[in-house]
């Protein structure tokens, strides 16, 4: 029976999965890393890839957030205007379609709401955040708000996120920065010099995630370059400490998770049980802010085959 | 004389552990790789597992394997409109380098074989999104290069298991064969729809 379900609702999933013409530099697309795949959208959209069901599923999600949110805000007594209203800047063929403007003290912001994972929400509190997002596509939310404001002639935007596991809603003030806005102009100008001359822009350097998938990789023919090499080694002294390590693991969780508990429970007091005798401290200490620096590291991974 | 004869064995001798030593090399690397897929990974066609190139891509990343398109990929159309997509692409691992074939048709049942209501509908080949059928070219080829370059061939039900995955979780694609009567009045047909299943690599 459930199987007749599931089926009914991937066949509705999967018959919503559909390329839309593409026939200007959308504001959604135009933050995207690679030049060549938004060549492609203005180009050869008809021959984009569908989107996977998969994907179709958090598109699909991702309207129904949308509403919700509006149903929310309008709920609240917020006033909501504009919804699903285009824009166009003709002489750089851009678009863009601001999911609404909010009225606040007689001033229609313009807004954009964004649904995402616990971990992207948690992870931005800042426009600052977004903009250093390691994700290509959060990236992207600056270069849409940045568009919308230059479209809609505003000095400030707002994008709303919307933790689709708890529902919390957070909202992140966009100012309108004249430089970075420049910068998409000048990549607007970019495509449509390669549109008119019939030339496309370079590979990017090949990048699982911004070509895996891109839906004009069929086309692209992106090749993949490994880094490093991976060895077989024979080394019995590394061979013995991996084996004490994996034997030591589940003893080091356990030693942590208990020393947790034992630090929340006895936290500001001064206890004897038994043989033990617990006791501690407050400390204070003054941590000067830190200026941003950019570290790397190797991190890790061991699987026990 | 003397020399030559003693030198045969220790030949041998080296030559059997450089054998025992990659046997024992590959199987370290099919463990290896199977433990970094799961379930989503692998489809059960006809009975046997088969890995997807979503899996291949997750293996070619922790082995440092490279690729890239050998030439354009090829666009064969058939007499009746259908049409096959063929990419060639070379596989490369330390110093070795594979070249790699992927081949799909149009033809193929995942991509022309529907069902509505328990009734077997054929779509014409125009109503079929070439785009996805080359996608799958590639896929194929990817699958079949990072499988070939790692020598993960001939996978078994219980290496998945013993990889920790749970093979009851995997999604199953049988394609129902026709009455043998009419398998044998379209020898054609028969032979076409059995390469593309093939093909599914």
């Amino acid at each position: 029976m459930k199987e007749i379900i599931e089926q009914k609702i991937n066949e509705y999933i999967n018959s919503r999965r559909k390329v839309i013409p593409c026939n200007s530099n959308r504001a959604s697309m135009l933050g995207h890393p690679c030049l060549r795949h938004i060549v492609y959208w203005r180009t050869q959209w008809e021959n984009a890839l569908l989107p996977e069901v998969d994907l179709q599923y958090i598109f699909e999600e991702g309207r129904e957030q949308e509403q919700a949110v509006l149903r929310l805000l309008q709920n609240a007594g917020i006033q909501v205007i504009e919804q699903q209203r285009s824009f166009e800047w003709k002489e750089y063929q851009i678009t863009g379609q601001i999911d609404a403007k909010i009225l606040l003290d007689n001033k229609a912001i313009p807004l954009e709401i964004k649904s995402m994972s616990p971990y992207n929400f948690n992870s931005i509190e800042s426009f600052e955040d977004i903009k250093k997002s390691k994700k290509y596509y959060i990236q992207g939310y600056v270069t849409q708000m940045q568009v919308y404001l230059l479209l809609t002639n505003s000095e400030i935007g707002l994008l709303a996120l919307k933790n689709k596991s708890s529902g919390k809603i957070k909202f992140i003030e966009c100012e309108l920065d004249y430089e970075f806005a420049e910068s998409i102009i000048k990549k607007a100008e970019t495509i449509n010099e390669h549109i008119k001359n019939l030339t496309l822009p370079d590979r990017i350097e090949p990048d699982d995630e911004v070509c895996g998938t891109c839906p004009f990789r069929h086309i692209c023919l992106p090749e993949r370059k490994a880094e490093g090499q991976f060895e077989i080694s024979e080394g019995e002294e590394l061979y013995d400490k991996l084996l004490r390590w994996y034997e030591l693991k589940p003893i080091v969780n356990e030693y942590n998770e208990l020393d947790d508990e034992i630090k929340k429970f006895s936290e500001g007091k001064n206890i004897i049980i038994k043989d033990f005798h617990i006791t501690g401290k407050w400390i204070t200490k003054i941590i000067p802010p830190q200026p941003e620096k950019e570290i790397k590291y190797w991190q890790k991974k061991i699987i026990k085959l | 004389m003397v020399k030559a004869h003693e030198s045969e064995p220790d030949e041998l001798i080296r030559l059997s552990e450089q054998v025992e030593k990659r046997i024992n090399a590959m199987k370290i690397v099919k463990k290896s790789a199977l433990k970094l897929t799961n379930e989503k990974d692998w489809v059960n066609q006809n009975g046997k597992p088969y890995l997807q190139s979503s899996g291949a891509e997750k293996i070619a990343r922790q082995f440092s394997i490279s690729w890239r398109f050998v030439g354009e990929p090829r666009k064969e159309v058939f007499p009746d409109g259908h049409f096959q997509y063929i990419v060639t692409m070379e596989f490369m691992l330390g110093n070795s380098t594979i070249e790699v074939m992927g081949i799909r048709s149009s033809k193929d049942p995942f991509f022309s074989t529907r069902y509505k209501e328990g009734n077997k509908i054929e779509l014409p080949s125009t109503e079929i999104d070439s785009g996805d059928v080359l996608k799958s070219a590639i896929s194929n080829a990817i699958t079949n290069g990072v499988t070939r370059i790692l020598g993960l061939r001939e996978i078994e039900w219980d290496d998945l298991k013993q990889a920790g995955i749970d093979i009851s979780r995997i999604q199953k694609i049988e394609y129902k064969t026709q009455p043998q009567q009419k398998k044998q009045e379209q020898p054609q047909q028969k032979h076409e729809q059995k390469q593309g299943t093939g093909q599914l690599l």
